[in-house]
């Protein structure tokens, strides 16, 4: 007989009724998606671990004192809470992300691949981590958009509400962020050729 | 001769309805269901939405191979607060 695995819903009722697992097991699930946006927007493995365990740690807490309201949308809050502890840390460490307000900006008019910039290029290249690499290179409202919306599940109409804009002007952001990580790949491969 | 005008007429003004955005609003099923058909038939006479949408999509795969995990210490002191807390709940 096949097992159906439990939704997001079912876990968290089980957990309030006192199953402990059924916690571990939503961690489990959306750990990855969890800590790989969050180490996208801080750009810092340590500091990414540190508001990874705050976010589940006030996820706990909030569903532990029974103020949990987001019936099917557990994944998207918990992005939600993890994106605020992540603008929190930018803050207390007055260390902005690098801003860039045209919506229809083309990276590739800022980007200046000098030696050492090209020579870091090509290692990255190399690796696997190349396109997490581009993806940091991204003007910060379309990687944020991207992340939300990729390993967020945050619908556009959510990402609007939460980047407090226009559902078009969400998905014109990731549609940039698209087109440019495209033109990226393009670059480093030309490059890496020449 | 009437109909396949007025068939590349229906053609023209179903393509004209769609755009970019909409093509990423489909990828991530978010495109209102009653228009999945008319741009999937727009995706497919379109040249200029066929080549986004292959994109797109190519590009929606590779950002899925992006996976970072948290190591296994932040896990572990997670799983023993959701413990504590689950006794605090009873």
């Amino acid at each position: 007989m096949k097992r159906v695995q439990k939704n997001d819903e079912e876990l968290l009722a089980l957990y309030v009724a006192g199953n402990v697992a059924c916690m571990d097991m939503l961690i489990n699930r959306y750990k990855s998606k969890v800590f790989t946006a969050i180490y996208l927007v801080v750009n810092d493995r340590y500091i990414a671990e540190d508001i990874f365990q705050e976010t589940f740690l006030r996820v706990i807490h909030t569903i532990g004192k029974g103020k949990y309201e987001e019936s099917g949308k557990f994944l998207p809050w918990v992005i939600r809470i993890a994106r605020n502890l992540s603008m929190d840390y930018f803050r207390s460490t007055k260390r902005m992300p690098t801003i860039s307000s045209s919506e229809d900006n083309d990276i590739f008019a800022n980007m200046r691949f000098d030696e050492s910039n090209s020579e870091e290029l090509a290692i990255n290249a190399q690796k696997k981590q190349g396109l997490r690499e581009l993806i940091k290179m991204l003007p910060v409202e379309q990687k944020e958009v991207l992340i939300l919306r990729h390993y967020g599940d945050l619908s556009f109409k959510e990402i609007a509400d939460v980047c407090n804009c226009s559902i078009n002007t969400a998905l014109g952001r990731m549609r940039y962020a698209l087109i440019n990580l495209k033109k990226m790949i393009e670059e480093r491969a030309a490059y890496l050729q020449s | 001769m009437y109909f396949a005008l007025l068939s590349q007429t229906h053609q023209l003004l179903m393509q004209q309805d769609f755009t970019q955005e909409d093509i990423l609003l489909y990828i991530y099923n978010e495109l209102d269901p009653s228009k999945r058909a008319d741009l999937e038939f727009a995706i497919a006479t379109n040249p200029d939405l066929l080549t986004f949408f292959q994109e797109a999509l190519l590009m929606v795969h590779q950002l899925d191979q992006i996976k970072d995990e948290p190591n296994s210490t932040t896990i572990s002191i997670l799983n023993e607060e959701s413990r504590s807390n689950s006794l605090e709940i009873h």
